[in-house]
């Protein structure tokens, strides 16, 4: 139990929540216009492809993180199109293009690296110490630049929300459309504003995962995106508290990974423990939450 | 003597043009679907708002004169026709547009948004920024500066969900006024039915303020429903009938003053609407309906505390109080959409206090929901399955009645379509494409009508006839004491006090979610008034 508070679990714990913070705050911005965002995933995945192939390609890893927004951007642009000027279901556009990501994502990495699996190894914004003490984990995720642009990403949602222009039409357009339109905003243009910035931050999420793991493997976002939503739901859209969904679930998930090598307890149920602590912590902390009123009706 | 005719056709004239015509519409069309099931909504009408003058547009549900309206405010594309704002045609034809040229228009169906705050509302769409962020305070100022000059009270610190129907209101206007204040080439301000959700005194208080803001330079339009605030307030009206226009009395003419000559107009030879009191109830016929001592609470409801009140056989009692005053808890609470936590409810002599609407429905509860849309139709799904919506028992066939019968469904329909002259008879017409007048007879066929040759013990009537024009109200009504006739209860819960008193055989007032009084249906306007407002009079509490 002692392992739970040391500076190496809370590093850890840091380490693991970052990218889920990051796609969170891509669904809140996509959710609260009222477009519903499963893409998140997809998304995601190439973002941190984007980020693999910029940096190889160029050399420079913030190359590589421009590519990883591009992509994310691009991506999460033909979800926003197909859903407001297609008028596809969202959740089936969502669907086909997590569909599209992961059979994209390893047919480039075939043809760029011609490997099935994963990409030759990158370097990290910052070059990180190789010590492996508690406190050097923390210190070098807390000096990463990549740590900041999460960071930055729900500093920025919640400043546009409360102070912005942008950020006061997007919540009028996704809790009633008809009431923004008649008082003179475009409903396409804004939500594909919001669409724009949930690329932005699930391909932040994507490029954290590629840096930290420094290569792009196949299906490497493992379900994080939906995660990443499940946060946002629970967290009833709200920033904050989806930001906190995810850092909760960062440290259960640290704690699962030190407890999984304890014979003392199954590791089947160990595994569970990410999961059980989340629903336990939103469940108490959080209770009901409302969705925006037009989410997903266009 | 002709030549002295002409002349004086041409001064008028001339005394016409001189009043600003500040919007013009001409040979205007409007049809809404195509096909069979088209509806043409605006059929070659005119329009003219001038600067100074009230002009109220009166005529039945489904007239067209909300159509027009939003035409002129850019709302509804017309099909064929001109609109000129200031003389120059509307292009684009949209609410922008429209505002940014001075048009401004006041929903009947409010336009804010629910989670946002007021001032959030008013920003929306033209939010004033300073180094690229938004910045409130001097909007915040404009709007105090407007608050105290037109006297409208309205909070705008809180989220708008919270407020009252008559704050959204007076926030809509405050938005309108805002909007279209600009360059002093005076405004145009379209009220929709403002007053169909009001109570007495907040209607009073937006009608003054519209005779003000003409008094002012504005041009201003009103819908309405009311005969007799049309002869009260307007300067100018143009009655409608079946997107058309039937007459337009210009100011002066006598008839904008004559309701009933207007209703007659409006409604074709069908007559006026005429309420007769109710003849005394039997005291001693058995209770249907009882609350005893009810508590409920509920967020977006409202509260109730210790109600206490007795319906019996064939007797009508009479919901009366302000808005928000707790009438939504007591509505919810009776339909079994809300659970006391205190006290206890009897329906014909059962205790149904912990029973969910379908129990008390079996039981005999008819229930009219004053949150028509919410409550009372499922706008998606064809009038025919509407009908009989929450009864399709008795329209099955088959072992255990399971399969709908889609002829008798049909039937139904076409049979509350003919006995409510519910328009157009089209069972397969989806229930949210009728007018707001004909949804409402649909919901109140469906509620009214006899299950196996019984009426409903008890109907629960929420603001029964609100936004519905004359004709059908007086229809509305007719059933509803008929109901009383053939030995229902009846509670009626609607902020119109004429109809109350003309339907009810008491009623109970509420003020702040507890019953301050109960009188009987010939009490006077000050007593009703004192009740409701909680001051001496009712005159003097509400200025």
């Amino acid at each position: 139990m002692s392992r739970l508070f040391t500076l190496a679990f809370l590093a850890q714990s840091l380490r693991i929540g970052l990218p889920y913070l990051a796609a969170a705050m891509g669904g809140i911005w996509s959710e609260r216009a009222g477009v519903v965002n499963v893409a998140l995933e997809g998304t995601m995945l190439v973002g941190a492809l984007g980020a693999v192939i910029g940096t190889t390609t160029s050399g420079s890893p913030w190359i590589g993180l421009l590519c990883a927004l591009v992509a994310g951007v691009v991506l999460q642009l033909v979800h926003g199109l197909a859903v407001l000027r297609g008028h596809a279901n969202a959740i089936v556009s969502g669907i086909a293009i997590n569909l599209l990501a992961a059979g994209g994502t390893r047919f480039l990495l075939r043809s760029f690296y011609d490997s099935a699996s994963n990409s030759p190894s990158i370097p990290s914004l910052v070059r990180r110490s190789s010590d492996a003490s508690g406190s050097a984990l923390l210190a070098s995720t807390l000096l990463d630049p990549s740590t900041w642009l999460v960071v930055t990403c729900i500093a920025v949602t919640v400043f546009a929300f409360s102070r912005t222009r942008f950020g006061l039409r997007v919540l009028a357009v996704g809790e009633s459309p008809a009431a923004a339109e008649n008082a003179g905003v475009s409903i396409d243009r804004t939500r594909l504003g919001a669409v724009v910035c949930a690329g932005l931050c699930a391909g932040m999420a994507g490029a954290w995962l590629a840096f930290d793991q420094h290569q792009f493997s196949s299906g490497m976002s493992g379900g994080r995106g939906f995660i990443a939503l499940a946060a946002v739901i629970a967290g009833g859209w709200r920033p904050g508290r989806a930001a906190f969904a995810c850092l909760v679930f960062g440290a259960a998930e640290a704690a699962q990974i030190l407890f999984q090598d304890q014979h003392w307890v199954p590791h089947h149920l160990v595994q569970m423990l990410p999961y059980v602590v989340t629903l336990i912590a939103l469940a108490g902390v959080i209770g009901r939450s409302r969705p925006p009123a037009a989410l997903g009706r266009n | 003597m002709k030549a002295m005719q002409a002349m004086k056709a041409m001064q008028a004239m001339q005394a016409m043009q001189a009043m600003d015509a500040l919007v013009e519409l001409s040979a205007v069309t409007k049809t809404f679907g195509s096909g069979a099931g088209a509806v043409r909504a605006l059929d070659d009408v005119g329009l003219v708002l001038r600067a100074g003058s009230v002009h109220a547009i009166v005529g039945e549900n489904g007239a067209g004169k909300s159509t027009l309206l939003k035409v002129a405010a850019g709302v509804v594309v017309a099909d064929g026709g001109r609109v000129d704002v200031f003389g120059t045609p509307l292009v684009p034809a949209t609410p922008r547009e429209a505002i940014r040229r001075g048009v401004g228009m006041v929903h009947q169906h409010f336009m804010l948004v629910p989670t946002l705050t007021g001032l959030q509302n008013l920003a929306l769409g033209f939010e004033p920024t300073k180094h690229g962020l938004l910045d409130f305070a001097p909007l915040a100022a404009q709007v105090a500066a407007l608050q105290k000059e037109l006297d409208l009270p309205v909070r705008i610190d809180v989220p708008v969900g919270t407020l009252s129907v008559g704050e959204q209101q007076r926030l809509e206007i405050l938005r309108v006024l805002l909007r279209v204040a600009g360059g002093g080439r005076g405004r145009v301000v379209i009220l929709d039915e403002p007053t169909a959700v009001l109570a007495p005194s907040e209607a009073a208080m937006v009608l003054e303020l519209a005779r003000r803001l003409a008094r002012e330079g504005a041009a201003v339009a009103l819908v309405t429903h009311r005969l007799d605030e049309v002869a009260k307030f307007a300067d100018e009206v143009t009655t409608m009938r079946r997107g058309r226009v039937v007459a337009h009395h210009p100011p002066g003419d006598a008839a904008v003053r004559d309701a009933a000559l207007l209703a007659q107009e409006a409604l074709g030879d069908t007559g006026v609407s005429t309420m007769s009191p109710p003849q005394a109830a039997d005291e001693s016929s058995p209770v249907v309906f009882a609350m005893e001592e009810v508590d409920a609470e509920d967020e977006a409801a409202g509260r109730i505390t210790g109600v206490t009140l007795r319906v019996h056989a064939g007797e009508i009692v009479g919901i009366a109080g302000v808005e928000g005053n707790g009438q939504r808890a007591l509505e919810l609470v009776a339909a079994g959409l809300l659970r006391p936590s205190r006290g206890r409810i009897e329906l014909d002599g059962a205790d149904v206090t912990r029973m969910l609407v379908r129990e008390r429905r079996a039981r005999g509860l008819a229930f009219i929901a004053g949150d028509r849309h919410r409550y009372g139709l499922a706008e998606e799904l064809p009038a025919a399955d509407v009908i009989r919506l929450g009864g399709l028992g008795e329209v099955s066939t088959g072992p255990g009645a399971s399969l709908v019968d889609e002829r008798a469904l049909e039937r139904a329909f076409t049979d509350a379509a003919a006995a409510f002259d519910i328009r157009p008879i089209d069972a397969s017409l989806a229930a949210g494409a009728f007018s707001g007048g004909n949804q409402q007879k649909i919901v109140v066929a469906r509620e009214l009508r006899t299950r196996r040759g019984a009426v409903p013990r008890l109907v629960l009537a929420a603001h029964p006839t609100r936004g519905v024009d004359a004709r059908v109200a007086r229809m509305i009504r007719d059933a509803l004491t008929s109901v009383a006739a053939r030995g229902g209860g009846l509670l009626i819960i609607s902020s119109d006090l004429a109809e109350l008193r003309a339907l009810s055989h008491r009623i109970v007032v509420l003020r702040g979610g507890t019953v301050v009084a109960e009188l009987r249906a010939d009490a006077s306007d000050d007593q009703l008034g004192a009740a409701m407002m909680g001051g001496e009079t009712g005159r003097e509490a509400h200025a």
